[in-house]
């Protein structure tokens, strides 16, 4: 996955991103490449503060400016490196043709504006429709997410959550995207209502033909609903490939571990396995494997080194030298 | 979920119809879409407290215009017979001045200039205070120190001895006191406008309006400034009080209305000596400033709960 010759779609090479807080840097993506197709989705699997968001954000450039202290690598979208552009020539990508459904539906709404607006924005921005025209347009898109356009006219705040979450869903999708980035969308939400907004935007994708980064820490999601999965660790992927790949053959400790750590409902066990200790220190990660102090399997020759990443099969790849 | 995959199909059909029906509707509904200014006004009209504001503020003007034309005593002359009047005598329906001249005539003449400074100087100062801030806070770094440092230089000055300073430099006279008054309140107001933008700024919708494509300047002012302005509807409505306020005591010190055109400020100054033989000099005066500044600040408080939506029902 990691080779040189680009996708034709989407390629990220070599993304570093560090952040700078109180004099200190903090490195939030540590070299992360991978591809993804037209039409599929790749699921990014990490703990909190993996670098999981940050990666998501990077593609879409809306880093929050005054903390971010570097971003190299590049990201190339149909061929354009997105990171090399001016901002200016950026801006047509952003909604149109790569949008983002966020974390928190509570937040992710403007409370002052009325949701048909904020639907209808991007559409006037980038389609050139007059505001009736777009008005339309969004009536449509809320009853596509299951909302009655009776409510068009309602302020975020007299929706309940899983109906915020599905107006930003239709504002994400408003105008057609070919790449939706979904940053852990169901992760406010309870569970009822994840399965539902997870069909829905699986729904969406299929009739739209759009790719989708999703973003999780939900292994069952990532079986639901992607094609090809990438584990991230200490802002590196630190194993890749198909679902089926990982799923069958977990091969790095820190995926092993995380496999370990679900419940099992055929097993009788007291207690969950989780994988020992925190994650490392953004400012000061360890030598070599980043995973290393952690890691059940580790040996001296770990902590030495940049450790490669070996193909174990087509398409797998998995950043450890113990397998 | 069924039934979301049907309503898209049959969507396509009309557009042109529902474009019709939709364009006929906000016809139907204008002033009815929360935030136009329609709608803002009928809320303050639906709002008892803020309609008893305008009320006084209308009424006041009205009197103070033809005040020349129905008060029985013009507000300059002097009846030294009557003198120190209390309400109510020789036909001085609020009493007399030190001089005798008729205090009701007076006070109403005097609406006009309080209360159109109070206006027009926080106007002048929010229109320049609102870019200025959020400028500042959005774009931070040099643009934001440069700023700031510079508005630094007036807050560095008590704001009345700033108004002084700038109505000497400029001269005397109605228009210049709202000049004077209306750059000593920018630093404060802008102040305020930075630090608002600065926590609304972070805001994730702030990040999802980038997210879809809007340029900078629209989401300062679409997104951010919306967002941010409660705060301060609430002081422009403090601050055409104290402006008011504030041309009174420059009224005082010689700045700003000259005698013998009456002023509620200068009336309190002038009455300050008589205040415990006299005391309704001081205290009619008063009540006409104090039912202004209450005025204002109803129909400010009902202005910002039409903007804000969270607030209603």
């Amino acid at each position: 996955m990691a080779d040189n010759k680009i996708c034709d779609f989407l390629s990220v090479r070599d993304l570093e991103v560090e952040y700078s807080s109180g004099g200190e840097v903090i490195h939030a993506v540590n070299g992360v490449s991978f591809d993804v197709e037209s039409g599929k989705t790749l699921g990014l699997v990490g703990e909190t503060g993996a670098g999981k968001t940050t990666i998501a954000k990077s593609i879409l450039r809306i880093l929050p400016d005054h903390a971010t202290k570097a971003v190299r690598g590049q990201i190339f979208y149909k061929g354009q490196d997105l990171l090399a552009m001016p901002l200016d020539e950026m801006r047509p990508f952003r909604g149109s043709q790569i949008s983002m459904i966020f974390q928190d539906p509570m937040t992710a709404l403007n409370p002052t504006k009325v949701v048909a607006d904020q639907i209808s924005e991007g559409l006037v921005l980038h389609q050139g429709l007059d505001k009736a025209a777009a008005r339309v347009e969004a009536n449509k898109m809320l009853e596509m997410v299951g909302i009655s356009s009776d409510r068009a006219d309602e302020y975020p705040h007299q929706f309940s959550g899983g109906m915020k979450q599905r107006v930003v869903i239709a504002i994400a999708l408003a105008c057609n995207p070919l790449l939706l980035i979904a940053d852990e969308p169901t992760t406010a939400l309870d569970v009822t209502i994840q399965a539902q907004v997870l069909d829905l935007i699986a729904d969406l994708k299929a009739k739209l033909n759009t790719a989708m980064i999703l973003i999780t820490h939900d292994l069952g999601v990532v079986a639901d609903q992607c094609d090809s999965v990438a584990i991230v660790y200490a802002g590196q992927i630190v194993e890749s490939g198909s679902k089926e790949q990982i799923f069958d053959h977990p091969t790095h400790p820190y995926t092993i571990g995380l496999f370990g750590s679900l419940p099992d409902i055929s097993k009788d066990v007291d207690r969950l396995s989780p994988v020992e200790g925190l994650p490392p220190d953004p400012t000061n990660l360890p030598a070599g494997c980043k995973f290393h102090p952690r890691c059940p399997k580790a040996t001296e020759a770990c902590a030495q080194g940049e450790i490669p990443n070996k193909e174990l099969a087509p398409g797998h790849f998995c950043r450890c030298i113990n397998i | 979920m069924a039934e979301v995959k049907n309503t898209t199909i049959n969507t396509e059909i009309d557009i042109e119809a529902l474009m019709a029906e939709e364009k006929r509707e906000r016809k139907a509904n204008r002033g009815k879409k929360p935030g136009s200014f329609l709608y803002i006004c009928r809320r303050v009209w639906h709002t008892p407290t803020a309609m008893v504001g305008v009320g006084i503020i209308v009424i006041m003007y009205i009197l103070s215009y033809s005040s020349p034309f129905i008060c029985k005593f013009p507000f300059a002359k002097v009846d030294i017979m009557h003198k120190y009047a209390l309400p109510g005598v020789a036909g001085h329906l609020l009493g007399c001045d030190e001089l005798g001249r008729d205090i009701l005539s007076r006070c109403l003449y005097g609406a006009r200039y309080t209360m159109s400074i109070g206006i027009f100087s926080t106007a002048f100062t929010q229109v320049l205070a609102i870019p200025l801030g959020a400028i500042a806070g959005f774009f931070g770094g040099i643009v934001d120190t440069l700023i700031m440092r510079f508005l630094d230089v007036f807050q560095a000055f008590p704001q009345i001895l700033l108004a002084i300073a700038i109505a000497c430099v400029l001269g005397i006279g109605f228009n210049k006191i709202i000049i004077a008054l209306g750059i000593s309140g920018i630093a404060g107001s802008a102040r305020m406008m930075r630090a608002q933008i600065l926590s609304v700024r972070e805001q994730e919708y702030v990040e999802a309006a980038t997210s879809i494509g809007c340029s900078t300047p629209r989401i300062i002012a679409k997104h951010i400034v919306p967002n941010a302005i409660s705060p301060l509807i609430i002081t422009m409505a403090m601050g055409v009080a104290g402006a008011g306020l504030a041309a009174s005591s420059l009224s005082f010190l010689g700045f700003g209305v000259q005698p013998p055109n009456p002023e509620w400020g200068n009336m309190l100054a002038n009455a300050r000596n008589y205040v415990r033989d006299y005391p309704h000099m001081v205290v009619i005066p008063g009540i006409f400033i104090m039912a202004t500044v209450l005025s204002y600040n109803m129909i400010g408080d009902a202005v910002r709960d039409a903007l804000d939506p969270r607030l209603k029902d």
